[in-house]
């Protein structure tokens, strides 16, 4: 069937490995039996570099260590993971490449219509029994399919959305058997990139011809970020009607009904999708937030067990399940199991420092509160030790809440201590340095510490400016050597790490390539990431840097 | 979902009897292909092995589709397919055992032709009517796509001498509306479920059907589903 007349170069050279080739497989099932049995299978199909993964947590270990060609996932892999989650949770941890194949095998049929971020789906189900012909079959199929859409998923992967979009906008032109297939990714980049007039229109035109659910999906997700919420309403309650297994019709029914205020059928909502699919953390975390708003705590509370239990195995584990809960108990003044659940969250969270800083100081809290502050001071002491060990990957509402219990417990030195990094590493945030104005006059220090805010603010801001000044007068070298200094004492602060990016970059541009240069400017806008503070200019920036470390051709330095 | 009935409680244990089952099957079927692979004058000798335990496996899948059926805890999984890739995987599983009886198994689609289906329940109603022309074709059986206004037709065509009378002339609907009988046996079953699932494909008002008929292109009997729908098909949805 003509594969071959949409197949060129190196996509041929992918697809025509000969028997005993290098492609690397992982088979996922919990049964020894079954690994060994699909082992066999791809043995005859000349594929012998086969490993192995008998549970989720396997799995992933095995994708990290491994760049896989091909993984055979078992959907049903008992107490642990589902195949659906190892999918979500390796593409998450940046695990899969985008020529990987990912397949799901299933017991029914039938699986959940689970479709998620077009990034997040498997590329083909199998239901058991399957004999090798069909498994050759439709691992031919898969790498079909794959190779006609390889440069867009590659463009995908860098982040680079218009080059991908205009590949499929070019690609769906010739008519190929995978058209489909490319619209589907194309909407999904149309909503991606924020343009969704074109999101709408496309998926319009589509569905005047065809009733793709995935189009009628994207319709509703448009008509959403348009503001047109009664329209995106009626289509997710159209797929609904048409599936009641739709499982993110139901998600986006519930943000539709949020977005026009009425949190209540929010609520119902997200607790049908919860129901059909409990395995799924954010959602069971959106539910229990959104029910504890609603006051309906008894719900707020099993949403937050459930995003607990589930979450155990997960790389999702966060302690946003646990403070949700700790929250909820307290309310209902269950004070002693909302103890008991805290000091479960330290253990099972003790190997992640942020989310582990997060809720000591969410112990220390509740311990001041209920006025017990020799307790609150022991926790206050472990929450300095990590935060001293960690500040670079601290996030400020976390800090902040640190400062607040540091500081209602007269630990000046420490609380100061915080307050004071916040301020260094975003001078420029005027909502956060207003916040910490607040929490000094609230906690009785305004007196002692908010002169000395006000001046480290003043000199920091001088500093840039001073930086800045030299950049825009051409002295770019002397600019740097400021924002170097300058980001040694406060090496989070967003301000400087962007500054001092840009000064490498135009030094580049003037004078060319140079490891070290871009080795800094790297590592600059590396920190802003981990700090979670991604915004345009460093999307920017990227790009720059992308395009400066691109050498021209012929020069080739890779 | 719900568990709290009796009903609930069967659901569960037939589900997770038919998973466990399957595990059985793929675990029996490496066994045979294991053994397969170590004996010099296989030939197609395996073949009949490999097929009974895609016939329980499929009877399984058309039990529990039933069964939910008849629970009204059904929702169709029904998507866009390429017609023409769903036939290539029937051929290619069934090429072993029809070989061995010296049948032939033509696929006759266009190239490209995708439609909205159930592809597991459809696969089980095609699966039906191969095993059902297998044992009254004498030397081909026709596998076809094909448009009638509104509708994709997909037949299961034979050469032999065609279904009796009676089979031609009942009325499904009549027929099954009250249930099945044990009368038409394991023929009949099958007819049911393919009524059952054609029944499912609803679209616009308008629900799918099956027919029976003597009229096919090979000479014999011509079984064939009726989907209501359209193609997938889009051009110029770009800018």
């Amino acid at each position: 069937m003509g594969s071959a007349d949409i197949l060129t170069g190196a996509k041929l050279r992918m697809l025509r490995k000969e028997p005993s080739s290098s492609r690397r497989i992982l088979i996922v099932d919990d049964f020894a039996d079954m690994r060994m049995a699909i082992r066999r299978m791809l043995r005859e199909l000349g594929e012998e570099n086969v490993d192995f993964a008998g549970n989720g947590k396997d799995a992933i270990t095995k994708m990290q260590r491994t760049v896989f060609d091909i993984v055979l996932c078992d959907y049903n892999l008992g107490d642990g993971k589902d195949g659906h989650q190892i999918l979500e949770e390796a593409h998450h941890m940046g695990f899969i490449t985008p020529s990987c194949i990912f397949i799901l095998i299933t017991a029914e049929t039938s699986v959940p219509n689970v479709l998620g971020a077009i990034e997040c789906q498997p590329d083909d189900y199998i239901a058991k029994p399957f004999t090798k012909e069909l498994l050759h079959l439709r691992l031919r199929k898969a790498m079909e399919r794959k190779g006609s859409l390889i440069e867009i998923y590659q463009a995908v992967r860098k982040e680079n959305y218009k080059d991908a979009i205009s590949l499929a906008e070019e690609k769906l032109k010739n008519k190929s058997r995978y058209m489909f297939d490319i619209a589907k990714v194309l909407g999904g980049l149309y909503i991606k990139t924020k343009e969704y007039e074109a999101a709408k229109n496309f998926y319009q035109k589509i569905l005047g011809q065809s009733n793709f659910n995935w189009a009628k999906f994207g319709l509703g997700q448009a008509h959403y970020y348009l503001g047109e919420y009664n329209a995106a309403a009626n289509v997710f309650e159209e797929l609904i009607r048409e599936n009641q297994y739709f499982i993110d019709a139901y998600d986006w029914a519930a943000k539709c009904s949020l977005a026009t205020d009425d949190a209540a059928q929010a609520q119902q909502k997200l607790a049908a999708a919860a129901r059909l699919s409990p395995k799924t953390i954010s959602r069971q975390l959106d539910l229990g937030e959104l029910a504890r708003k609603n006051g309906d705590l008894d719900t707020a509370r099993g949403a937050f067990r459930a995003a607990i239990q589930y979450g155990t195995h997960s790389c999702f584990k966060s302690a946003r399940e646990y403070l949700g809960l700790t929250d909820v108990l307290l309310e209902q003044g269950n004070t002693k199991k909302a103890m008991a659940n805290l000091k479960e969250a330290r253990e099972q969270l003790a190997e992640q420092p942020a989310d582990l800083l997060q809720v000591i100081t969410a112990t220390a809290t509740a311990h001041q509160e209920k006025g017990r502050s020799a307790e609150a001071l022991d926790f206050l002491k472990q929450a300095e030790k990590l935060y001293q060990a960690h500040s670079g990957s601290i996030s400020d509402d976390v800090s902040l809440g640190l400062a607040k219990v540091a500081l209602k417990l007269d630990d000046t030195e420490f609380g100061a201590a915080v307050v004071g990094n916040l301020a260094e590493n975003n001078h420029d945030d005027d909502v956060l340095v207003e916040k910490l104005k607040d929490l000094i006059t609230e906690t009785g220090h305004a007196k002692t510490l908010s002169g000395v805010l006000d001046q480290s603010i003043k000199a920091l801001r001088a500093l840039n400016k001073e930086g800045i000044k030299l950049a825009e007068n051409g002295r770019l070298q002397e600019s740097l050597e400021l924002f170097e200094k300058a980001s040694e004492k406060a090496p989070n602060n967003k301000a400087f790490n962007l500054n001092m990016a840009l000064a490498c970059i135009l030094l580049m541009q003037k004078n060319g390539a140079d490891a070290k240069l871009m080795y800094k400017a790297r590592r600059c806008l590396d920190r802003v990431a981990n700090a979670g503070k991604k915004d345009k200019r460093h999307k920017e920036l990227s790009k720059m840097l992308e395009t400066v470390a691109t050498p021209k051709a012929g020069q080739g330095s890779e | 979902m719900t568990s709290d009935t009796t009903g609930g409680h069967f659901k569960a244990a037939l589900a997770l009897t038919i998973h466990d089952v399957k595990n059985s099957l793929a675990l029996f079927l490496d066994r045979v292909e294991a053994v397969q692979a170590l004996d010099e004058n296989a030939g197609q000798k395996y073949a009949g092995f490999k097929y009974e335990i895609k016939r329980i496996n499929n009877n399984l899948v058309r039990l529990l589709s039933l069964y939910k059926v008849d629970e009204d805890d059904f929702a169709l999984q029904d998507d866009f397919h390429l017609v023409d890739d769903f036939f290539e995987e029937i051929a290619a599983e069934y090429a072993a055992v029809l070989h061995e009886k010296d049948i032939e198994l033509i696929p006759d689609c266009a190239d490209g032709l995708c439609f909205r289906f159930d592809k597991g329940l459809i696969y089980g109603v095609l699966d039906n009517a191969i095993n059902n022309a297998a044992r009254y074709t004498k030397t081909r059986i026709g596998l076809k796509a094909s448009r009638e206004e509104g509708y994709l037709v997909l037949s299961v065509q034979d050469d032999g001498d065609g279904y009796p009378e009676c089979m031609l002339t009942q009325d499904l609907s009549a027929k099954f509306e009250s249930g099945i009988d044990m009368a038409g046996g394991a023929t009949g079953l099958g007819l049911y479920f393919s009524w059952i699932v054609a029944k499912l494909h609803k679209r616009e008002g308008r629900a799918g059907y099956v027919r029976l008929s003597n009229d096919g292109e090979l000479g014999g009997g011509c079984f064939s589903i009726h989907l209501p729908g359209e193609n997938a098909s889009f051009s110029d949805v770009c800018g």
